[in-house]
C-alpha cells in the first residue's frame, strides 16, 4: 500500500534528525564563512536543510559527504546572499553585539576588513571560493577536494591559485561608483 | 595597497568569518526547532488530506519575513484590507478603520 503523505514525511523527518546530528557543524561551518552573520548563515542553514528533505538526500549517496554538505551550504549562502543588497542590510545581531563591544573602534577595522574579504569572496568564481574554503576552513588537501570535485590534484592546485590571486586583485579594486549604493 | 603586497593567506587566516563548534551548536538547535516546527506543518497538512505537500521552500521564506504569524509584517505602516470604497468596490487595499 502506498504510504499516506504523512508517513512520508515522518519517515523523512527521521532521516532529516539523523543527518541533521552528525553534520550540522560542518553545514554551518560552510554557511558563516559566506554570510558572516548568524541570522543569514540559520536562515540559509534552514534553507539546505529543507531542500535536502524535498530530495530525499542520503548521505550514502555521495563519497564524501561532510565536504559535499559543507561545499552545499556555502552555495545556498551564496545564492540567498546575492539576492539580498548587502548594503541595505539591516542591523545584524552580531552588529549590535559589535556595537556593544567596548573596543569597537579596534574592531570596526578588522570588521571593514572581513567585509572587505566577504564581497571580494563573493565576486569569486563559485567553484574557486568552494575550492578556497576547503582549502582554508576546512583544511582539505588539493589531492582530497580534487576527489570530492571529480578534479585533477594539479587543476585544483592551479584554480588555488588563481583564486588567491584574484582575491588580492578584487581586495585591492576602488569600489566603482554606485556600484556599493 | 598594492596586490603584490598583500599576503592573502594571513587575511583569509585572519578575517574569514569562522564559526566555533559551540556557535555551530547553538544555531543548529535554533534551526532544528524550527524545521521541526515547519515538518509538524506538514504533517498537519498532509493529516487534514492535502493532495500534496507544502512547499516547505515557501514556508521557510515567509517564517523569516515575519509572514507566518498574525498582525502586520513589520514595517508596514499600517493595516490594510480589501473593501468598499466610496468609489464602489474596486479591490484595493485600503486602510483599515
Amino acid at each position: 500500500m502506498k504510504p499516506t503523505v504523512a508517513q512520508q514525511i515522518g519517515m523523512k523527518q527521521q532521516q532529516f534528525e539523523r543527518l541533521f546530528a552528525k553534520y550540522q557543524r560542518v553545514v554551518y561551518c560552510g554557511v558563516y564563512s559566506v554570510t558572516g552573520n548568524t541570522p543569514d548563515a540559520e536562515d540559509a542553514m534552514q534553507s539546505l536543510f529543507l531542500k535536502l528533505i524535498d530530495q530525499g538526500f542520503s548521505e550514502d549517496s555521495v563519497r564524501d559527504p561532510a565536504g559535499y554538505l559543507f561545499r552545499a551550504g556555502a552555495n545556498e549562502a551564496r545564492q540567498m546572499h546575492r539576492a539580498q543588497e548587502r548594503r541595505s542590510r539591516n542591523h545584524t545581531d552580531d552588529e549590535v553585539g559589535l556595537l556593544r563591544d567596548p573596543a569597537t573602534d579596534r574592531n570596526r577595522g578588522a570588521e571593514a576588513m572581513r567585509e572587505r574579504l566577504l564581497e571580494a569572496m563573493d565576486r569569486l568564481d563559485p567553484e574557486q571560493a568552494d575550492i578556497l574554503l576547503l582549502s582554508v576552513e576546512r583544511g582539505y588537501s588539493d589531492a582530497e577536494i580534487a576527489d570530492l570535485l571529480g578534479k585533477t590534484r594539479g587543476a585544483v592546485a592551479m584554480a588555488l591559485h588563481r583564486a588567491k590571486e584574484r582575491l588580492k586583485g578584487l581586495m585591492c579594486d576602488e569600489p566603482k561608483w554606485g556600484e556599493n549604493q | 595597497m598594492k596586490p603584490n603586497d598583500m599576503d592573502i593567506d594571513e587575511i583569509l587566516k585572519r578575517y574569514l568569518p569562522r564559526a566555533t563548534p559551540e556557535e555551530a551548536d547553538a544555531a543548529g538547535e535554533r534551526v532544528l526547532k524550527r524545521i521541526r516546527h515547519i515538518l509538524a506543518g506538514s504533517q498537519r497538512a498532509g493529516r487534514a488530506g492535502q493532495a500534496d505537500v507544502p512547499n516547505h521552500g515557501i514556508r521557510a521564506r515567509n517564517a523569516r519575513r515575519g509572514k507566518s504569524g498574525s498582525g502586520a509584517p513589520r514595517g508596514s505602516p499600517g493595516r490594510f484590507c480589501i473593501k468598499d470604497s466610496e468609489e464602489g468596490f474596486t479591490g484595493r487595499l485600503l486602510p483599515m478603520r
